[in-house]
Protein backbone atom coordinates (compact mmCIF):
# COMPACT_ATOMS: atom_id res chain seq x y z
CA UNK A 1 0.00 0.00 0.00
CA UNK A 2 3.10 2.37 0.69
CA UNK A 3 3.78 1.54 -3.31
CA UNK A 4 0.12 2.93 -4.40
CA UNK A 5 0.15 6.02 -1.49
CA UNK A 6 3.33 7.20 -3.45
CA UNK A 7 0.93 7.04 -6.88
CA UNK A 8 -2.30 8.16 -5.95
CA UNK A 9 -0.14 11.66 -4.73
CA UNK A 10 1.88 11.53 -7.92
CA UNK A 11 -1.17 11.24 -10.14
CA UNK A 12 -3.05 13.94 -7.90
CA UNK A 13 0.30 16.31 -8.13
CA UNK A 14 0.12 16.32 -11.85
CA UNK A 15 -3.22 16.71 -11.68
CA UNK A 16 -3.45 19.52 -9.78
CA UNK A 17 -0.40 21.00 -12.09
CA UNK A 18 -1.94 20.39 -14.95
CA UNK A 19 -5.50 21.78 -13.81
CA UNK A 20 -3.95 25.28 -12.36
CA UNK A 21 -2.12 25.72 -15.44
CA UNK A 22 -5.50 25.50 -17.34
CA UNK A 23 -7.55 27.29 -14.29
CA UNK A 24 -5.76 30.16 -13.35
CA UNK A 25 -3.05 30.92 -16.23
CA UNK A 26 -5.82 29.87 -19.62
CA UNK A 27 -9.08 31.18 -17.92
CA UNK A 28 -8.61 33.56 -15.19
CA UNK A 29 -5.28 35.69 -15.84
CA UNK A 30 -5.56 35.18 -19.54
CA UNK A 31 -2.14 35.17 -19.59
CA UNK A 32 -1.31 31.51 -21.68
CA UNK A 33 -2.78 31.44 -25.17
CA UNK A 34 -4.62 28.90 -26.41
CA UNK A 35 -2.22 28.66 -29.21
CA UNK A 36 0.61 30.32 -30.23
CA UNK A 37 1.67 30.91 -34.28
CA UNK A 38 5.41 29.49 -33.38
CA UNK A 39 3.80 26.43 -32.01
CA UNK A 40 4.97 23.42 -33.93
CA UNK A 41 2.69 20.11 -34.67
CA UNK A 42 5.32 18.14 -32.24
CA UNK A 43 4.09 21.25 -29.69
CA UNK A 44 0.23 20.61 -29.83
CA UNK A 45 0.72 16.76 -29.86
CA UNK A 46 2.69 16.89 -26.51
CA UNK A 47 0.07 19.61 -25.27
CA UNK A 48 -2.65 17.05 -26.08
CA UNK A 49 -0.98 13.88 -24.36
CA UNK A 50 -0.16 16.14 -21.52
CA UNK A 51 -3.48 17.75 -21.10
CA UNK A 52 -5.60 14.81 -21.15
CA UNK A 53 -2.92 12.95 -18.93
CA UNK A 54 -3.27 15.47 -16.23
CA UNK A 55 -7.25 14.95 -16.56
CA UNK A 56 -7.34 11.83 -16.27
CA UNK A 57 -4.69 11.49 -13.62
CA UNK A 58 -6.66 14.12 -11.13
CA UNK A 59 -9.70 11.77 -11.24
CA UNK A 60 -7.13 8.48 -10.90
CA UNK A 61 -5.59 9.70 -8.07
CA UNK A 62 -8.50 11.38 -6.72
CA UNK A 63 -10.24 7.89 -6.30
CA UNK A 64 -7.14 5.87 -5.79
CA UNK A 65 -6.49 7.85 -2.60
CA UNK A 66 -10.15 7.28 -1.64
CA UNK A 67 -9.78 3.83 -1.58
CA UNK A 68 -6.62 4.08 0.22
CA UNK A 69 -9.06 6.28 3.00
CA UNK A 70 -11.56 3.59 3.28
CA UNK A 71 -9.00 0.68 3.82
CA UNK A 72 -7.26 3.09 6.39
CA UNK A 73 -3.70 2.25 4.32
CA UNK A 74 -2.82 5.78 2.93
CA UNK A 75 0.73 6.97 3.98
CA UNK A 76 0.20 10.66 4.11
CA UNK A 77 4.32 11.82 3.76
CA UNK A 78 4.03 9.40 0.54
CA UNK A 79 1.21 11.10 -0.54
CA UNK A 80 1.86 14.41 0.13
CA UNK A 81 5.92 14.11 -1.44
CA UNK A 82 4.24 11.84 -4.68
CA UNK A 83 1.89 15.01 -5.00
CA UNK A 84 4.60 17.57 -4.51
CA UNK A 85 7.21 15.34 -7.03
CA UNK A 86 3.70 14.89 -9.79
CA UNK A 87 3.38 19.13 -9.64
CA UNK A 88 7.21 19.43 -9.66
CA UNK A 89 7.78 17.21 -12.56
CA UNK A 90 4.79 17.91 -14.71
CA UNK A 91 5.43 21.76 -14.06
CA UNK A 92 9.33 21.31 -15.12
CA UNK A 93 8.42 19.13 -18.25
CA UNK A 94 5.65 22.34 -19.11
CA UNK A 95 8.17 25.59 -18.03
CA UNK A 96 11.28 23.79 -20.28
CA UNK A 97 9.87 21.60 -23.15
CA UNK A 98 6.69 23.07 -24.04
CA UNK A 99 7.42 26.80 -22.93
CA UNK A 100 10.92 26.31 -24.55
CA UNK A 101 11.66 23.77 -26.74
CA UNK A 102 8.11 23.76 -28.42
CA UNK A 103 7.51 27.67 -28.45
CA UNK A 104 4.07 26.48 -27.39
CA UNK A 105 3.05 29.41 -25.94
CA UNK A 106 4.81 31.49 -23.36
CA UNK A 107 4.33 32.21 -19.74
CA UNK A 108 2.69 35.49 -20.89
CA UNK A 109 3.34 37.97 -23.58
CA UNK A 110 4.31 41.50 -23.75
CA UNK A 111 6.63 41.66 -20.81
CA UNK A 112 10.28 40.72 -20.34
CA UNK A 113 10.27 37.11 -19.63
CA UNK A 114 13.19 35.77 -17.93
CA UNK A 115 11.87 36.53 -14.35
CA UNK A 116 8.70 34.68 -15.25
CA UNK A 117 10.79 31.56 -16.75
CA UNK A 118 12.72 31.70 -13.64
CA UNK A 119 10.45 31.61 -11.36
CA UNK A 120 8.16 28.79 -13.17
CA UNK A 121 10.96 26.44 -13.17
CA UNK A 122 12.38 27.07 -9.95
CA UNK A 123 9.01 26.95 -8.07
CA UNK A 124 8.99 23.25 -10.02
CA UNK A 125 12.31 22.44 -8.67
CA UNK A 126 11.69 23.65 -5.18
CA UNK A 127 8.58 20.91 -5.68
CA UNK A 128 10.87 18.41 -6.52
CA UNK A 129 13.55 18.49 -4.09
CA UNK A 130 10.51 18.86 -1.22
CA UNK A 131 9.18 15.78 -2.63
CA UNK A 132 12.16 13.85 -2.50
CA UNK A 133 13.18 15.45 1.12
CA UNK A 134 9.45 14.28 2.41
CA UNK A 135 9.88 10.81 0.86
CA UNK A 136 13.36 9.94 2.01
CA UNK A 137 12.67 11.30 5.74
CA UNK A 138 9.45 9.17 5.58
CA UNK A 139 11.65 6.04 4.51
CA UNK A 140 14.22 6.70 6.96
CA UNK A 141 11.56 6.73 9.51
CA UNK A 142 10.12 3.31 8.78
CA UNK A 143 13.53 1.84 8.38
CA UNK A 144 14.50 2.83 12.12
CA UNK A 145 10.87 2.09 13.79
CA UNK A 146 10.85 -1.68 12.11
CA UNK B 1 -25.53 16.74 -40.99
CA UNK B 2 -28.08 15.37 -40.06
CA UNK B 3 -31.41 17.27 -40.10
CA UNK B 4 -32.95 18.38 -37.30
CA UNK B 5 -36.51 16.71 -37.38
CA UNK B 6 -34.70 13.11 -37.68
CA UNK B 7 -32.58 13.91 -34.87
CA UNK B 8 -35.89 14.80 -32.92
CA UNK B 9 -37.35 12.12 -33.97
CA UNK B 10 -34.75 9.47 -32.82
CA UNK B 11 -35.24 11.27 -29.43
CA UNK B 12 -38.55 10.87 -29.01
CA UNK B 13 -38.47 7.16 -30.13
CA UNK B 14 -35.60 6.63 -27.61
CA UNK B 15 -37.78 8.33 -24.81
CA UNK B 16 -41.14 6.65 -25.72
CA UNK B 17 -39.03 2.84 -25.98
CA UNK B 18 -37.30 3.44 -22.72
CA UNK B 19 -40.15 4.53 -20.28
CA UNK B 20 -42.09 2.09 -22.30
CA UNK B 21 -39.54 -0.87 -21.26
CA UNK B 22 -39.38 0.98 -17.49
CA UNK B 23 -42.93 0.88 -16.91
CA UNK B 24 -43.23 -3.05 -18.27
CA UNK B 25 -40.73 -3.30 -15.38
CA UNK B 26 -42.21 -1.42 -13.05
CA UNK B 27 -45.56 -2.86 -13.32
CA UNK B 28 -44.19 -6.85 -13.06
CA UNK B 29 -42.66 -5.23 -9.70
CA UNK B 30 -38.83 -5.56 -10.79
CA UNK B 31 -36.67 -2.45 -10.03
CA UNK B 32 -34.59 -0.41 -12.12
CA UNK B 33 -31.80 1.86 -10.81
CA UNK B 34 -33.07 5.38 -11.19
CA UNK B 35 -29.74 6.80 -12.45
CA UNK B 36 -29.87 4.50 -15.46
CA UNK B 37 -33.36 6.17 -16.66
CA UNK B 38 -31.84 9.68 -15.36
CA UNK B 39 -28.55 8.85 -18.55
CA UNK B 40 -31.41 7.87 -20.86
CA UNK B 41 -33.38 11.18 -20.09
CA UNK B 42 -30.09 13.02 -20.31
CA UNK B 43 -29.40 11.29 -23.49
CA UNK B 44 -32.63 12.00 -24.79
CA UNK B 45 -32.27 16.20 -23.96
CA UNK B 46 -28.68 15.64 -26.06
CA UNK B 47 -30.70 14.70 -29.04
CA UNK B 48 -33.36 16.53 -28.67
CA UNK B 49 -31.54 19.93 -28.16
CA UNK B 50 -29.32 19.09 -31.31
CA UNK B 51 -32.27 19.03 -33.14
CA UNK B 52 -33.51 22.28 -32.12
CA UNK B 53 -30.44 23.86 -32.27
CA UNK B 54 -30.36 26.26 -35.51
CA UNK B 55 -27.15 25.38 -37.51
CA UNK B 56 -25.68 28.75 -39.21
CA UNK B 57 -22.38 28.66 -38.64
CA UNK B 58 -19.43 26.29 -37.88
CA UNK B 59 -19.69 27.14 -33.98
CA UNK B 60 -23.30 25.65 -34.43
CA UNK B 61 -22.21 22.56 -36.46
CA UNK B 62 -19.49 22.13 -33.33
CA UNK B 63 -22.07 22.38 -30.82
CA UNK B 64 -24.43 19.87 -32.50
CA UNK B 65 -21.75 17.91 -33.21
CA UNK B 66 -21.08 17.79 -29.58
CA UNK B 67 -24.38 17.25 -28.30
CA UNK B 68 -24.84 14.07 -30.89
CA UNK B 69 -21.58 12.21 -31.12
CA UNK B 70 -20.24 12.73 -27.63
CA UNK B 71 -22.42 13.52 -24.96
CA UNK B 72 -25.79 10.98 -26.18
CA UNK B 73 -23.79 8.22 -26.88
CA UNK B 74 -21.79 8.15 -22.92
CA UNK B 75 -25.32 8.96 -21.57
CA UNK B 76 -26.53 6.10 -23.76
CA UNK B 77 -24.55 3.85 -22.63
CA UNK B 78 -24.80 4.78 -19.03
CA UNK B 79 -28.33 3.78 -19.55
CA UNK B 80 -27.81 0.24 -19.85
CA UNK B 81 -29.83 -0.20 -23.22
CA UNK B 82 -29.17 -3.86 -23.60
CA UNK B 83 -29.78 -5.29 -20.59
CA UNK B 84 -33.37 -3.30 -20.19
CA UNK B 85 -34.33 -4.84 -23.46
CA UNK B 86 -33.12 -8.52 -22.58
CA UNK B 87 -35.48 -8.25 -19.08
CA UNK B 88 -38.44 -7.08 -21.36
CA UNK B 89 -38.62 -8.08 -24.74
CA UNK B 90 -39.84 -11.71 -25.33
CA UNK B 91 -39.90 -14.72 -27.71
CA UNK B 92 -37.79 -14.77 -30.93
CA UNK B 93 -37.15 -11.20 -30.93
CA UNK B 94 -35.33 -11.68 -27.50
CA UNK B 95 -33.33 -14.65 -29.03
CA UNK B 96 -32.25 -12.40 -31.64
CA UNK B 97 -31.29 -9.73 -29.39
CA UNK B 98 -29.05 -12.79 -27.62
CA UNK B 99 -27.47 -14.45 -31.27
CA UNK B 100 -26.21 -10.77 -32.29
CA UNK B 101 -24.58 -10.06 -28.33
CA UNK B 102 -23.32 -14.00 -29.03
CA UNK B 103 -21.92 -13.29 -31.99
CA UNK B 104 -18.56 -13.24 -33.34
CA UNK B 105 -19.40 -9.72 -34.71
CA UNK B 106 -20.15 -8.15 -31.11
CA UNK B 107 -17.06 -9.84 -29.66
CA UNK B 108 -15.00 -8.43 -32.57
CA UNK B 109 -16.36 -4.66 -32.56
CA UNK B 110 -16.29 -4.63 -28.37
CA UNK B 111 -12.55 -5.83 -28.62
CA UNK B 112 -10.78 -2.59 -26.66
CA UNK B 113 -8.48 -1.49 -29.08
CA UNK B 114 -11.27 -1.86 -32.36
CA UNK B 115 -13.25 0.02 -30.19
CA UNK B 116 -10.79 2.46 -29.50
CA UNK B 117 -9.94 2.78 -33.48
CA UNK B 118 -13.40 3.38 -34.59
CA UNK B 119 -13.89 6.36 -31.94
CA UNK B 120 -10.77 7.88 -32.45
CA UNK B 121 -10.50 7.14 -36.28
CA UNK B 122 -14.00 8.57 -36.84
CA UNK B 123 -13.29 12.03 -35.46
CA UNK B 124 -9.94 12.28 -36.99
CA UNK B 125 -11.67 11.57 -40.63
CA UNK B 126 -14.72 14.11 -39.84
CA UNK B 127 -12.59 16.98 -38.94
CA UNK B 128 -9.49 16.24 -40.94
CA UNK B 129 -9.50 14.61 -44.03
CA UNK B 130 -11.37 16.74 -46.99
CA UNK B 131 -14.05 14.64 -47.59
CA UNK B 132 -16.90 15.48 -49.72
CA UNK B 133 -19.58 16.89 -47.88
CA UNK B 134 -22.07 14.22 -48.44
CA UNK B 135 -19.91 11.90 -46.31
CA UNK B 136 -20.45 13.80 -43.35
CA UNK B 137 -23.78 12.31 -42.49
CA UNK B 138 -23.37 8.61 -43.06
CA UNK B 139 -19.52 9.91 -40.82
CA UNK B 140 -21.89 11.30 -38.05
CA UNK B 141 -23.69 8.04 -37.79
CA UNK B 142 -20.82 6.36 -37.44
CA UNK B 143 -19.05 8.40 -34.78
CA UNK B 144 -22.65 7.96 -32.52
CA UNK B 145 -22.46 4.14 -33.11
CA UNK B 146 -18.59 4.47 -32.43
CA UNK B 147 -19.21 6.65 -28.98
CA UNK B 148 -21.95 3.84 -27.85
CA UNK B 149 -19.52 1.50 -28.46
CA UNK B 150 -16.63 2.78 -26.67
CA UNK B 151 -18.38 4.10 -23.90
CA UNK B 152 -20.15 0.94 -23.85
CA UNK B 153 -17.02 -0.61 -23.04
CA UNK B 154 -15.52 1.29 -20.58
CA UNK B 155 -17.96 2.43 -18.35
CA UNK B 156 -21.62 0.85 -19.39
CA UNK B 157 -23.16 -1.27 -17.13
CA UNK B 158 -24.29 -3.43 -20.52
CA UNK B 159 -22.76 -6.96 -19.76
CA UNK B 160 -19.48 -7.19 -22.65
CA UNK B 161 -17.57 -10.19 -23.53
CA UNK B 162 -14.33 -10.56 -22.04
CA UNK B 163 -14.07 -6.54 -20.11
CA UNK B 164 -10.31 -5.40 -19.89
CA UNK B 165 -8.88 -3.76 -16.95
CA UNK B 166 -8.89 -0.45 -14.97
CA UNK B 167 -5.53 -0.03 -16.96
CA UNK B 168 -6.30 -0.73 -20.77
CA UNK B 169 -8.99 0.87 -20.18
CA UNK B 170 -7.61 4.08 -18.87
CA UNK B 171 -5.03 3.79 -21.74
CA UNK B 172 -7.68 3.70 -24.43
CA UNK B 173 -9.42 6.76 -22.63
CA UNK B 174 -6.26 8.52 -23.18
CA UNK B 175 -5.68 8.28 -26.31
CA UNK B 176 -9.12 9.37 -27.64
CA UNK B 177 -9.04 12.38 -25.12
CA UNK B 178 -5.25 13.21 -26.71
CA UNK B 179 -6.33 12.63 -30.16
CA UNK B 180 -9.36 14.74 -29.06
CA UNK B 181 -7.96 17.74 -27.77
CA UNK B 182 -4.86 17.92 -30.89
CA UNK B 183 -7.66 17.76 -33.59
CA UNK B 184 -9.46 20.61 -32.03
CA UNK B 185 -5.78 22.50 -31.75
CA UNK B 186 -4.89 21.39 -35.26
CA UNK B 187 -8.75 22.85 -36.38
CA UNK B 188 -7.46 26.45 -34.16
CA UNK B 189 -4.36 26.49 -35.91
CA UNK B 190 -6.35 26.18 -39.57
CA UNK B 191 -8.34 29.24 -38.37
CA UNK B 192 -11.64 27.81 -37.16
CA UNK B 193 -11.49 29.88 -33.98
CA UNK B 194 -14.30 29.42 -31.59
CA UNK B 195 -15.59 26.80 -33.09
CA UNK B 196 -12.27 24.65 -32.51
CA UNK B 197 -11.95 25.76 -28.56
CA UNK B 198 -15.91 24.59 -28.55
CA UNK B 199 -14.86 21.33 -29.87
CA UNK B 200 -11.80 21.64 -27.11
CA UNK B 201 -13.18 22.42 -24.12
CA UNK B 202 -16.23 20.52 -24.87
CA UNK B 203 -14.69 17.12 -25.46
CA UNK B 204 -12.94 17.82 -22.39
CA UNK B 205 -15.93 18.28 -20.16
CA UNK B 206 -17.39 14.49 -21.70
CA UNK B 207 -14.13 12.63 -21.44
CA UNK B 208 -13.62 14.14 -17.74
CA UNK B 209 -17.32 12.58 -17.53
CA UNK B 210 -16.01 9.39 -19.09
CA UNK B 211 -12.88 9.29 -16.57
CA UNK B 212 -15.11 10.10 -13.21
CA UNK B 213 -17.73 7.04 -14.28
CA UNK B 214 -14.65 4.62 -14.95
CA UNK B 215 -13.04 4.85 -12.03
CA UNK B 216 -15.84 5.02 -9.67
CA UNK B 217 -16.82 1.97 -11.08
CA UNK B 218 -13.27 0.71 -10.30
CA UNK B 219 -13.97 2.06 -6.88
CA UNK B 220 -17.21 0.07 -6.14
CA UNK B 221 -15.68 -2.98 -7.28
CA UNK B 222 -12.79 -2.65 -5.59
CA UNK B 223 -14.65 -2.58 -2.59
CA UNK B 224 -12.77 -3.86 0.27
CA UNK B 225 -15.87 -7.07 1.15
CA UNK B 226 -15.93 -7.75 5.21
CA UNK B 227 -15.25 -11.83 5.74
CA UNK B 228 -18.19 -13.57 4.81
CA UNK B 229 -19.46 -17.15 6.44
CA UNK B 230 -17.19 -19.46 6.14
CA UNK B 231 -14.56 -17.27 6.62
CA UNK B 232 -15.63 -15.41 9.66
CA UNK B 233 -16.39 -18.66 11.83
CA UNK B 234 -12.37 -19.45 10.61
CA UNK B 235 -12.15 -16.36 12.49
CA UNK B 236 -13.50 -17.12 15.78
CA UNK B 237 -12.16 -19.04 18.78
CA UNK B 238 -13.53 -22.68 18.72
CA UNK B 239 -13.27 -22.87 22.45
CA UNK B 240 -15.41 -19.83 23.74
CA UNK B 241 -16.69 -18.63 19.81
CA UNK B 242 -15.31 -15.14 20.51
CA UNK B 243 -13.07 -13.34 18.32
CA UNK B 244 -9.70 -14.91 18.10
Amino acid sequence: MRGRSLLAGVLVGIGVAGFVDEAVFHQILHWHHFYDRGTSTAGLVSDGWFHAFSWLAIVAGLFMFADLQRRRASSRPRVVGGALLGWGGFQLYDGLVHHKVFGLHQIRYGVELLPYDLAWNLAAVAGLVAGTVLLLRARRREARTS
Amino acid sequence: MIPGWLLLSAAGALLAGYLGAEQRLHRRGDRWPVSRSAAAVGAVVAVAAAGLLPVRSALEETAVHLLVTMAAPLLLALSAPVSLVLRTVTGPARAGVVAVLHSRWARTVTWLPLATALEAGGLCLYYLAPLPHGWHGPLTVHMVLAGYLFSAVLVGPDPVPRRPGILPCSLALLFVFAVHGVVAKLLYAAGEGTAAQLLYYGGDVVEIATAVALFARWYRRSAPRPARGPVALQQLNPADGRPR
